[in-house]
């Protein structure tokens, strides 16, 4: 919250109508039950938000406050450039230029596909940015279809170009895939990635699952708890999380205790390697963060580790292994290599790269929970291409 | 023998055996048993009699009855009839719609207490309501009473004919209309009106173009049920003295003993039940909507009335005022008056027990009945079991007084042994609301799962075993609903009961009747009092028990 206020007032002089979305210390509790505390977050034009967090976490609460559809309790949230939510201040969904697309889609059922695509629109004009639309999505020629004749996928596509027919400053996509059968969900995300793309608009997208938002986000966005952990472009989410949280959220991760003997950092799994100059905190435990292709293993009877499961994953094996002091990791083996359960094996951290060290549950050196706002005013945000409506 | 049970049970399925879904259930699983579908044939058969009779008696006639449909003036009745049920089905929509949007989507005051007071005028059987708007506003009424004295105002607004019979079948059906909207604005989905309002709509347009479209299905099937009863209602327009269909058939019969004629004209109702009912079903096809499956998932949304609460309020105020209020205080003063003027007679206790007789007969014969036709339409969905459920609805589109009519003939002639006792009574009753039964049945049916069934059966259990022991117990709040809705049918029935009662065998239906006939209030309030309540109690019931499985 303190950077977001002081970048601000920094950029108060300069263009601020680049951002689309600004929410800044947003709280909203229902009853007893705090739902979404101190939520901040800066989406620039054009880009695409990727809003992901376990279910219960406050994501889908937070698209229906941007919406106007709950009010805030605190805070205040502007749309291009104009407050539309504050204390005391709520503007109707009606008067937001924001588009929400419902994760059962909630098209009309008595209304064909060109009605529900017509229905926010003007009487002038609208037939034909209703074909406009209708091409953009690909869906030609349905347009005197009814919802109910039309496949999950198509529906999606419906909802989207009823959503995207107005021209919205900010697009809502709440969970949109989840009704989508695993092998449909990947092509069909890839398609709205593009046609968002294409349509160059603004995009908050609520997700649980962790690749999708890695796959659709130019910025990832973590929640947990009604709290942002951290927002950033999807490889340093997942490379370089600012929490232990985001770390475990976004994939699967081991902490090992890292002892410090002069300059050297020493864990049950070898030295670990730190980025040149690190420092170790004066005071408070120390762990490294190891992904499970972070380790190397050999069957070894001198080892400090046995495996006690193997799960098979086609490209590779997934070894769960004991380590003497009881800690479990996970360390991902190519499938060449086939070791039983029971082995005993020696496990060692990959040095071929520094990783991640953390304390009392923070990334050691700080890691920006916004890291992705020093990358401005340089020339664009990674993968995106602001303005130009279709 | 083991093998072969395992082998049918698919359980033995070798190494690269593949077996379809319906090789995997037991044999005798994988149709229904023949005995079913030859009972359901036969109560759909019983079901079609009286209608069958009444083309019988017509047919025989010939001419006659030819003549009878000329002479007697039928395009007068036929548009009287018209008139009454356009007045009667637009002023429920009009009540009712804007009633059970207050009650489900307002901070209106004491909404539950108001949706619950909007359902009870259902209790109230028609010639006991028009009995109390004669005892009150009618000619030397009780509202005229008071306001001669100090206004000097002695003559109010003609209560009798169109008008009179619209008001009273209006204000005592109008709750069909609400309890279908009320249901479907329960399951909208919240979504869809959020979405028209992100899309820059305002929340009047939002109603006009999203919230009351997908409420025309649900309003027309309440509209339809208040056509239905408006055609055969009997009671209301007699004492109202308006000529429709029934009250002509009634006098054709039962004075002027025109049997050819009677059954001349109630084959011209029939053809206008069974018109509305296609009207009714054309409409729908067209909106081929789909309920939410997921609605209440979220606290639906609840508009604020501001200072539009205080008319919100009156309007619930006078519905409930002149549909329960006018008709209970009217019978209660009459109780009283009558007591204070020490009357005996009062209270026929020798009909209340006809009543609950013939009801509790009528609603165990009518679930039992209703069983295999709903099991085999739900289950087995084909051209036959379609078949089967159309028969078993011919109760919905023939008002009590042609299947009474009809049952006479079939008696005369071919049942003499039953005619004029309770047997054909009971039979009658079943026909006319077997409808009902199937429909409440069906419904609960359709909530199960029938893999539950077929998991019973895998585990040894035998087709009728699995059935008692799993089926039953899950639908068994629909087959009560559905007993105790005929049971609370049959206490009101008047026409079927007129015709076909045993001599001598008064019901608290027959009994109000005569008293109503000559206009003796007094005799009249205590089993209408009696009536009223013991349908009320049961419908609140099953008011507040809707809502909280909705």
């Amino acid at each position: 919250m303190i950077g977001l206020t002081g970048r601000k007032k920094k950029r108060r002089d300069g263009a601020t109508t680049d951002v689309a979305l600004r929410c800044i210390g947003v709280s909203k509790s229902f009853g007893e039950t705090v739902a979404v505390q101190d939520f901040d977050i800066e989406v620039r034009r054009g880009q695409i938000l990727a809003l992901v967090g376990p279910s219960g976490c406050g994501k889908t609460t937070v698209l229906r406050m941007i919406a106007g559809l709950e009010a805030i309790d605190t805070g205040r949230i502007e749309i291009g450039g104009k407050l539309v939510a504050s204390d005391g201040r709520h503007i109707g969904p009606d008067r937001r230029s924001v588009g929400i697309v419902f994760q059962d889609y909630a098209l009309f059922p008595h209304m064909t596909v060109q009605a529900n695509i017509g229905y926010g629109l003007g009487r002038k004009g609208r037939a034909e940015r209703v074909e406009e639309v209708l091409a953009l999505v690909g869906l030609e020629g349905l347009g005197r279809r009814l919802p109910n004749e039309l496949s999950g996928g198509q529906q999606q596509r419906v909802a989207l170009a009823r959503t995207l027919a107005s021209r919205p400053d900010v697009l809502l996509l709440d969970e949109p895939f989840s009704n989508l059968d695993a092998g449909l969900r990947e092509r069909v995300r890839a398609e709205v990635r593009e046609i968002l793309k294409a349509a160059g608009t603004t995009t908050v997208f609520v997700t649980h699952d962790q690749q999708e938002a890695l796959f659709m986000g130019d910025l990832v966005g973590v929640q947990v708890r009604g709290r942002i952990e951290q927002v950033d472009v999807p490889e340093r989410v997942f490379h370089r999380p600012a929490t232990s949280v985001v770390a475990r959220f976004m994939g699967t991760a081991d902490f090992l205790p890292v002892d410090t003997i002069d300059t050297r950092l020493v864990t049950e799994a070898g030295p670990a390697r730190a980025v040149p100059g690190f420092e170790p905190p004066e005071e408070g435990p120390l762990e490294v963060m190891a992904r499970p292709d972070d380790f190397v293993l050999a069957p070894s009877e001198e080892g400090q580790g046995v495996v006690v499961d193997r799960v098979f994953q086609g490209w590779a094996y997934t070894y769960e292994v004991e380590l003497n002091s009881g800690l479990r990791i996970h360390c991902q083996m190519p499938h060449l290599l086939t070791i039983e359960v029971g082995v005993r094996v020696l496990v060692n951290l990959r040095r071929d790269h520094p990783q991640m060290f953390f304390s009392n549950g923070s990334a050691v050196p700080e890691v920006p929970r916004y890291g992705y706002l020093s990358d401005r005013p340089a020339t664009g945000s990674p993968g995106e291409a602001p303005g130009g409506a279709v | 023998m083991t093998v072969q049970r395992a082998m049918d049970a698919g359980i033995t399925a070798g190494p690269g055996a593949i077996w379809t879904p319906r090789q995997l259930l037991p044999r005798g699983l994988r149709r229904e048993p023949l005995s079913l579908w030859l009972v359901a044939v036969a109560i759909a058969g019983a079901a079609a009699l009286p209608a069958v009779y009444l083309v019988v008696r017509a047919a025989d006639s010939g001419d006659t009855a030819i003549d009878a449909i000329l002479d007697s003036d039928t395009a007068g009745i036929l548009w009287r009839t018209i008139q009454l049920i356009a007045l009667v089905t637009a002023g429920s929509v009009l009540i009712a719609v804007p009633l059970a949007w207050l009650t489900v989507r307002t901070d209106l005051p004491y909404r539950r207490a108001w949706a619950v007071a909007s359902v009870l005028p259902l209790a109230i059987p028609s010639y006991v309501g028009a009995l109390a708007f004669i005892s009150a506003f009618g000619p030397r009424g009780l509202v005229q009473g008071w306001l001669e004295g100090p206004f000097g105002i002695n003559r109010l607004p003609d209560l009798y004919g169109l008008t009179g019979a619209a008001v009273v079948l209006t204000l005592l059906s109008y709750p069909y209309v609400f309890l279908a909207v009320r249901a479907t604005l329960w399951r909208l989905e919240p979504e869809m009106e959020e979405a028209s309002w992100t899309l820059g709509r305002s929340p009047w347009q939002t109603f006009r173009r999203v919230t009351l479209p997908l409420l025309y299905p649900a309003i027309g099937a309440g509209a339809l049920l208040v056509a239905l009863y408006t055609l055969s209602d009997f009671g209301a327009v007699a004492l109202l003295q308006y000529d429709t269909f029934t009250r002509v058939i009634f006098n054709e019969y039962n004075t002027a003993f025109n049997r050819a004629g009677a059954a001349a004209l109630s084959l011209v109702l029939l053809g206008v039940g069974v018109t509305l009912i296609l009207i009714e079903a054309s409409a729908r096809r067209r909106a081929r909507y789909y309920s939410g499956a997921n609605a209440a998932r979220r606290k639906r949304r609840i508009v604020r009335l501001g200072r539009w609460r205080w008319p919100a309020s009156v309007f619930s105020g006078a519905v409930t005022l002149l549909a329960l209020g006018v008709p209970v205080f009217v019978l209660a003063y009459w109780l009283v008056r009558g007591i204070d003027a020490g009357e005996s007679g009062l209270f026929d206790w020798g009909a209340a027990y006809n009543s609950v007789r013939y009801s509790l007969a009528a609603a165990i014969a009518t679930v039992i009945a209703a069983v295999p036709i709903s099991v085999l339409s739900v289950r087995r969905p084909g051209l036959l079991s379609a078949v089967l459920e159309r028969f078993s609805y011919v109760g919905f589109a023939l008002p009590g007084i042609a299947v009474g009519l009809g049952l006479v003939f079939f008696g005369i002639r071919y049942a003499t042994g039953i005619y004029q006792t309770a047997y054909l009574l009971v039979f009658a009753y079943v026909v006319l609301f077997l409808p009902v039964a199937v429909g409440l049945i069906r419904a609960s049916l359709m909530q199960v799962n029938p893999r539950m069934e077929e998991a019973a059966m895998s585990l040894g259990r035998s087709r009728i075993n699995a059935f008692l022991t799993i089926t039953v117990p899950l639908v068994r709040p629909g087959l009560a609903a559905a007993g105790i809705m005929v049971f609370l049918l049959t206490m009101k029935e008047l026409p079927a009961t007129l015709i076909l009662g045993p001599f001598e065998s008064r019901t608290l239906a027959t009994s109000i009747w005569s008293a109503a006939e000559e206009a003796f209030f007094a005799r009249a309030a205590a089993p209408s009092l009696l009536l009223v309540l013991a349908s009320a109690i049961p419908m609140t019931f099953l008011v507040l028990r809707e809502r909280s499985t909705t």
